[in-house]
């Protein structure tokens, strides 16, 4: 799977500052649009150098049976746990 | 009354939503113009979705050289998504004018709150309008118009934001229909430095010179005041998050 698109980064960017703006949440003190961008760009680059790791550290059967897609879901449910504990 | 005092006060209460639509472009060979009924219709080649052309931004390339990119607001939208499409202006048949970015984007301004005062929310992102009609009152002098306004961050205590205003005017007996009338061109105040205090209110002017830039508004006309982030400016717009609008104050230049 390649990077997104500038399009989709640009999109994830937007929708990112539209949330935090709605609830009013300070993301750090020097951030500009250019800098919330470059988070976006990092994060999508991050993701795409760690798949194979990411995949290969996943255990049978679900590594052979579960598509892509289910691998992300469930990647992003633990994630969204770890940050609500946080 | 005099030069110098209040002519007209606006808070978010007073904001119409235009229902305005935000769409980008590349491609473009021709450039969209008014026709003999004074609107330009843009029609989505492929989705058959029609808007009207109220303001377009070229941010780079030339029509002649088929590479024009930039955005249109738009107003009057049928309801039909546009699609990433060719569109040709004021012809329903397709002639490939240009290529849109995608499916359309509200440009209306939000209507939000902060705590208890009523703001105006402004994306960072999209290019947004607020719409105030207004009557310019008996008092004015056909002078200058000097435009406060106050602006708050939602998240922010850094970066700048760019704001545009624009006039129209509708004298007796001129237009059919307000469309028919294009804004004038826009009074821009760009890079204004974003309140270094989370919730405070940063106050900035925008000048409009008598005449065309204030669309030749005369005291007792109907007028329509029209407040744009130009969060595509990356230049003088990188404030990250909402823009909130708290008020706007026209007045006659003292």
């Amino acid at each position: 799977m390649a990077v997104l698109p500038d399009a989709d980064r640009a999109a994830v960017t937007a929708r990112s500052m539209s949330d935090t703006s709605a609830s009013r949440e300070q993301w750090g003190t020097t951030l500009l649009k250019s800098d919330r961008r470059g988070l976006v760009d990092a994060i999508d680059q991050w993701i795409e150098d760690s798949l194979s790791s990411f995949n290969a550290a996943l255990p049978e059967p679900a590594r052979t049976e579960l598509t892509t897609k289910q691998k992300y879901k469930e990647f992003v449910n633990v994630l969204d746990r770890k940050r609500e504990v946080l | 009354m005099a030069a110098g005092d209040t002519l007209v006060t606006f808070t978010v209460q007073n904001n119409f939503p235009p229902g305005w639509i935000y769409l980008t472009f590349t491609g473009g060979s021709v450039e969209p113009t008014a026709d003999g009924d004074g609107s330009a219709v843009i029609w989505g080649d492929t989705s058959d979705a029609t808007s009207v052309l109220e303001y377009l931004v070229l941010n780079s390339g030339t029509w002649g050289g088929g590479d024009a990119a930039g955005y249109m607001l738009c107003s009057d939208w049928n309801g039909t998504d546009y699609q990433a499409e060719n569109f040709t202006a004021d012809s329903g048949t397709p002639a490939d004018h240009g290529t849109l970015g995608g499916v359309q984007v509200s440009a209306d301004a939000t209507p939000d709150k902060r705590n208890a005062d009523p703001v105006l929310d402004f994306d960072a992102s999209t290019n947004q309008v607020g719409f105030y009609p207004f009557v310019m009152p008996r008092h004015y002098g056909g002078g200058d118009i000097d435009l406060n306004l106050g602006v708050k961050s939602s998240t922010a205590t850094t970066g700048d934001m760019s704001f545009a205003t624009f006039f129209r005017s509708i004298s007796d007996n001129t237009a059919a229909d307000t469309h028919q009338k294009n804004f004038a061109a826009p009074q821009a105040n760009q890079a204004i430095d974003a309140a270094t205090t989370l919730g405070a209110t940063r106050y900035f002017q925008i000048q409009h010179t008598a005449g065309a830039q204030v669309d030749n508004i005369a005291a007792g006309e109907s007028g329509f005041l029209l407040v744009m982030r130009d969060a595509q400016d990356s230049t003088n717009d990188d404030m990250a998050g909402d823009a909130e609008l708290a008020f706007i104050e026209m007045r006659e230049k003292p």
